[in-house]
């Protein structure tokens, strides 16, 4: 089998060599895979448009002594709802990072691949925080890092009180008692808690809906930042300009 | 061959080069060695002229090896019209158009998060600093139109519009993932016709 055609969310596109680009895609069937797409940049190129960043495409791979290379392409979707909208652009860029730099090669994923072109369909105008939240404590769901939020994770008791304490490196919140010697926790509201939590669980399409106030969006954006970037073991690139596009 | 010597030296300079492997690199360090003494001499020669007189334009921010360049230096332009591109490359493919007669900003890249690239690593600044005393009316944002273009032009739109500038993005004509480079001249010049305000 030479040839292959495979259903992908392109997550980066790389300059290469005079007009070609290497793409970095996700793909329903094989999980994350890289390709070569040659003369991608030339105007009469017919596969321009489906190896776009963030295109839904089905494409024909061809495997090749080093990548494969994308021998025709064909756009299904291209969410321009993302596309005409800074936040748009910028949340779309943070999620994909993620899911590039938190995805192995070629190890098929189907419930990320739809948590990833189902959030692509709602991202649009206006802050888009609720979307890359919940994106974003799905996703480490989803690859084994759920994190504790009913109990304390350290013991399993009820965790009380108006200011809860979450702990990123112990993956959730922790009891008073297992509290002292924990290290660099993070204070947050009950109220935080609760939206973490509806963020985490309600369905994508309807993550818009859940209200949080900026001071409660100021805690989830750190918890939920420093939560990845310990797993990720390394701080995502795109985080800085997410962070001046929603002036955070 | 030894791995420190002078010929893997040659080879690990011209590799870091864009665009050229590790075969590529050999092959261009063995012509070098096997042309006369000269060929080196002047090739060497060009290099250090080329990086030590050639600067940022203080107007534009173009490569240019006079300060301020040809164009920012031209009375006959329009002062109050200023394209915004990527690359210097994309000046010269505009000015082959022959479809515009004012002035350039050359941002030295596109907006590019995945990548660290972010508007404090572009030519923002100046940019921002010449709209604030030039006089100027109109910026044309002449990205490339693919992801990190876009992005660029969306940002520097939200940046400029408070100010009342009119700013216009490059709009048809050029098929969309496409570099300006590799556009034609009549496609170019099209779609500096139906440029679009934005924002
Ligand atoms: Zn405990
Ligand atoms: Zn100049």
């Amino acid at each position: 089998m030479k040839e292959y055609l495979v259903d992908a969310i392109v997550l980066k596109s790389v300059r290469a060599r005079e007009a070609d680009r290497v793409v970095t895609l996700y793909t329903r069937q094989m999980g994350k895979k890289r390709a070569v797409a040659h003369g991608a940049e030339k105007p009469a190129s017919r596969k321009r448009g489906a190896v776009q960043p963030f295109s839904y495409s089905r494409l024909l791979l061809r495997r090749g002594r080093d990548l494969d290379t994308v021998s025709q392409g064909e756009g299904i979707e291209i969410f321009p709802g993302l596309r005409q909208s800074l936040e748009g652009l910028a949340t779309a860029s943070y999620l994909a990072e993620l899911v590039d730099s938190f995805t192995p090669d070629e190890d098929p994923n189907q419930a990320i691949f739809d948590l990833l072109l189902d959030t692509f369909r709602i991202l649009g105008d206006g802050d888009q925080s609720n979307a890359a939240w919940a994106f974003e404590l799905k996703l480490v769901s989803l690859l084994g890092y759920r994190p504790g939020m009913e109990a304390c994770v350290l013991c399993g008791s009820p965790v009380e009180g108006d200011r809860v304490r979450f702990l990123p490196e112990q993956g959730g919140i922790l009891c008073s008692g297992c509290l002292p010697g924990a290290g660099r926790v993070l204070e947050i509201t009950r109220g935080t808690l609760e939206s973490l939590k509806a963020l985490a669980r309600w369905e994508t399409r309807r993550v818009h809906r859940i209200k949080i106030d900026p001071s409660s969006g100021r805690e989830i954006k750190k918890i939920i930042r420093r939560f990845t970037e310990y797993h990720l073991e390394k701080a995502v690139k795109s985080g800085r300009f997410i962070d001046l596009v929603n002036g955070r | 061959m030894n791995g420190a010597g002078p010929i893997a030296r040659l080879v690990d300079q011209f590799a870091r080069l864009p665009g050229i492997g590790p075969k590529t690199a050999q092959r261009l360090a063995f012509h070098i060695l096997n042309e006369p003494p000269e060929t080196a001499r002047s090739l060497a020669r060009a290099l250090v002229e080329a990086r030590e007189k050639v600067r940022r334009c203080s107007g534009c921010c173009d490569l240019t090896d006079g300060d301020p360049c040809a164009i920012c230096r031209d009375p006959r332009r329009n002062r109050e019209v200023i394209c915004v591109v990527e690359q210097p490359r994309d000046v010269m493919a505009v000015e082959k158009s022959r479809g515009f007669r004012g002035l350039y900003h050359v941002l030295h890249g596109a907006i590019s998060p995945m990548s660290g690239v972010g508007p404090g690593e572009l030519t923002i600044r100046e940019l921002m600093e010449r709209l604030a005393k030039d006089g100027v009316r109109e910026v044309i944002l002449a990205t490339n139109p693919n992801v990190e273009g876009d992005a660029t032009a969306l940002y520097l739109a939200r940046l400029i519009k408070p100010s009342g500038i009119r700013v216009t993005r490059l709009a048809h004509g050029l098929p969309v993932g496409a570099s300006l480079e590799y556009a034609d001249e009549m496609t170019l010049s099209k779609a500096l016709e139906g440029r679009q305000d934005l924002g």
